[in-house]
């Protein structure tokens, strides 16, 4: 019994992982990149400099406000933390405005000033792309990761159970032995990080829980904004009075909610008809500063400063998701233990990509000829290539056009993420018209080169390149350039083992294969 | 990987075990989620809003396990018989509740 | 500094625990190691590991230490898989 059942999960395992393997490797690898997307977008803005100051940001953005938008519905302030530098603003404009022709959003400096840096969504594209992919429909895309997401809570179960030895092979890691090796490295980066891999593919889910299982929620609440008003407060829609009021700094009120959370810091400002008599200002706490991601808030009158009220997550249920929620994104962590996410989001990539190769490697040592596989195994060939490959090489272009883009371009940001799809796809081109072996090798050494490419254009085209980083002790610029090496490095050797394996007569390759399937 | 378990398994039954483990699984899970929700807030006094958030956290753990239970249980037919008549019975369950006491 | 110590910790428990595996004993000790000294590594090693947790959750609290910790351990883990397999291709097997 217990043979038919692992047996079963095995099917199941490989199935879940197969199927939407190509877009978790994306998910993953761009999820990892985005503990990061703060650092990321400072190296992708050279031009900035200096720590944030959320304050004098906070009060700067309410200046730039008050002259682009005084009479908006209300303002959105998303505040920098310790690791950024720019202020988000956004704003509602007035009911009665006419229909908008300019943006209603902007990124400002520590002054309130408009960003004059390169235009470029940063680091912050890479985290929105993990869940919101990209060139679709935001719902689409958060379904279609929604499925993917729990095709992996499967694909880890079901790996769980069908894992034959997961205590005696735990440390085994051979190399060059073909399928077994492929096997070592997606058992020990899958159980090495285990605990982190179910954590984040559950809380994934969380993140997005409502949209994928609203019944819970339709089962007590005729709709949902009864049950959003319940959790997060009432949305005050008081109409202006016409009246005009003057605004309350902002720095005593921060100081107020801080000490009101035991010393943590703002991170989102939110004005309610600003500059009326019945302006109200929200603050609340910045994410990264619990671990629950749901902020305690604190709503003070605008005009004379007055405490209007607070509200904090209560029940279980809503703590716990926001603890969830907090785990996931990983806000609360600092330098240290942001590294290990990384880390961890690192093996997570390389169990996803090790897995889809060792499909491959285990059919090919099946197939009747191996000069003409079936249809199936030549598309999950060629997708692999595109996954992995292709990906990694569009990430390095994301970089490279960033230093390389001419700086006044229209639509820049928007330019630098088509120059990624570009070469991702030209990749997953090149996969369909060479040999896949041949192509493996190309487009890895092609990843590898982008990458070590990336510090020396940035050497070249800025001010801060790796040596001077090092010496100024820039560590966030230092450490990307280093990243980028060492991802170079990575792929490049890759690309050398599979060369290498090449050479080898494709006999022997099978005999090898099919020696090490009974092991 | 050839045994007779695995020579057995035809497409029917995969087909069988994969509506078991996608639609099948997400229509029972939804009416378990609804029910639980309803049971803590109607039957436990836990505030509402806390109820459908616990229920909607749980529902990931159901729907999963379910998914590995329509590939895991030996017998397909076995596993379409457990969703229908679990499916019916809290179906039946949840519509009483809705009936007896409206939502907010 | 703790954390250096604490991976320290982690790393020897590994190593420990997989004294206690015979397949990696021949490579790690040269001969297979009789059951009562492997029982004994394996105890070691668990006990390291536990130590290692007590020592961040009194560092950084309960839940942080503890997310710490699991952390850690998966560094340690990878260290350990690095140095058997090294260890292993050395001895040429």
């Amino acid at each position: 019994m217990k043979d038919g059942l692992r047996q079963s999960m095995a099917l199941l395992h490989t199935w879940t992982g197969l199927l939407l393997g190509w877009l978790l490797f994306a998910m993953f690898a761009t999820g990892t990149a985005a503990y990061f997307q703060d650092e990321i977008t400072r190296w992708m803005q050279p031009e900035v400099a200096g720590p944030s100051d959320p304050v004098a940001s906070a009060q700067g953005a309410v200046r730039y406000l008050q002259r682009v938008a005084p009479d908006a519905q209300s303002w959105y302030i998303t505040l920098p933390n310790a690791r950024g530098a720019t202020t988000q603003v956004y704003w509602q404009p007035a009911a009665d405005a006419p229909p908008a022709t300019r943006e209603t959003a902007a990124i400002l400096d520590r002054d309130g000033r408009e960003m004059t840096a390169r235009a470029t969504q940063g680091g912050y594209f890479l985290y929105r792309f993990h869940f919101d992919l990209h060139y679709m429909p935001v719902m689409w895309a958060r379904y279609l990761v929604g499925v993917a997401a729990m095709f992996m809570l499967v694909a880890i179960l079901s790996g769980i159970i069908t894992h034959k030895k997961i205590f005696a092979d735990f440390f085994m890691l051979r190399f060059g032995k073909g399928q077994r090796s492929w096997l070592d490295a997606h058992n020990v980066t899958a159980v090495m990080a285990l605990p982190f891999h179910l954590m984040i593919t559950f809380t994934g889910l969380v993140t997005l829980a409502s949209m994928y299982m609203p019944w819970g929620i339709a089962a007590n609440y005729a709709n949902e904004t009864a049950y959003s008003e319940a959790l997060f407060g009432p949305y005050a829609t008081v109409a202006r009075s016409g009246k005009g009021a003057p605004l309350a700094d902002l720095a005593p009120l921060m100081r107020r909610a801080s000490a009101d959370w035991g010393g943590k810091d703002t991170g989102i400002v939110v004005f309610t008809n600003p500059g009326d008599a019945t302006a109200t200002i929200a603050l609340s706490r910045a994410a990264g500063e619990a671990f629950g991601s749901r902020g305690e808030s604190v709503t003070f009158n605008a005009a004379t400063g007055a405490l209007q009220g607070e509200h904090r997550t209560t029940g279980a249920g809503p703590v716990t998701e926001s603890v969830m929620i907090g785990l996931h994104s990983g806000r609360y962590a600092k330098w240290g233990l942001r590294w290990l996410y990384f880390l961890s989001g690192l093996g997570g990539t390389i169990m996803v990509g090790s897995g889809l190769v060792l499909w491959t490697v285990k059919r090919r040592a099946r197939l009747p000829d191996p000069q003409r596989p079936h249809f199936g195994f030549r598309l999950v060939e060629r997708l692999n290539i595109t996954a992995i490959a292709g990906l990694a090489t569009g990430l390095a272009i994301y970089f490279l056009a960033n230093r390389l883009l001419p700086l006044g371009m229209a639509d820049r940001a928007e330019r630098e993420i088509d120059c990624l799809f570009l070469a991702w796809a030209g990749v997953g081109l090149w996969a369909l018209v060479r040999p896949p072996l041949r192509a493996w090798i190309e487009s890895l050494a092609l990843a590898g080169l982008c990458f070590a490419a990336v510090p020396l254009v940035n050497a070249l085209t800025t001010s801060r390149g790796l040596a001077r980083s090092l010496i100024a002790g820039d560590w966030t610029f230092v450490s990307f350039d280093v990243v980028m090496l060492a991802l170079g490095a990575a792929f490049l050797v890759t690309a050398g083992k599979v060369a290498q394996r090449k050479a080898r007569p494709d006999a022997q390759m099978r005999r090898a294969g099919a020696r090490t399937v009974r092991s | 990987m050839k045994s007779a378990r695995k020579q057995g398994i035809g497409r029917g039954e995969i087909a069988a075990r994969v509506l078991a483990a996608i639609p099948g699984n997400y229509l029972l899970t939804s009416l378990a989620t609804a029910c639980l929700a309803r049971l803590l807030w109607r039957g436990f006094a836990v505030d509402p809003a806390n109820a459908s958030m616990i229920a909607t956290l749980a529902s990931f753990v159901v729907f999963s396990l379910i998914a590995l239970a329509a590939f895991g249980l030996r017998s397909a037919v076995r596993l379409w018989l457990w969703l229908a008549g679990a499916s019916i019975v809290l179906g039946g369950a949840l519509g009483l509740s809705l009936a007896w006491g409206a939502r907010l | 500094m703790i954390h250096l110590g604490v991976l320290v910790l982690a790393l020897g428990a590994f190593v420990a625990l997989a004294f206690g595996m015979k397949r990696h004993q021949r490579d790690l000790a040269g001969r297979p190691l009789g059951p009562a000294a492997s029982r004994l590594a394996t105890t070691i090693g668990w006990l390291l590991l536990a130590l290692a947790w007590a020592l961040e959750v009194a560092v950084l609290g309960p839940a942080l230490g503890t997310i710490a910790w699991i952390g850690e351990i998966s560094v340690a883990a990878w260290l350990a898989v690095g140095a058997i397999t090294w260890r292993a291709a050395r001895k040429g097997r």
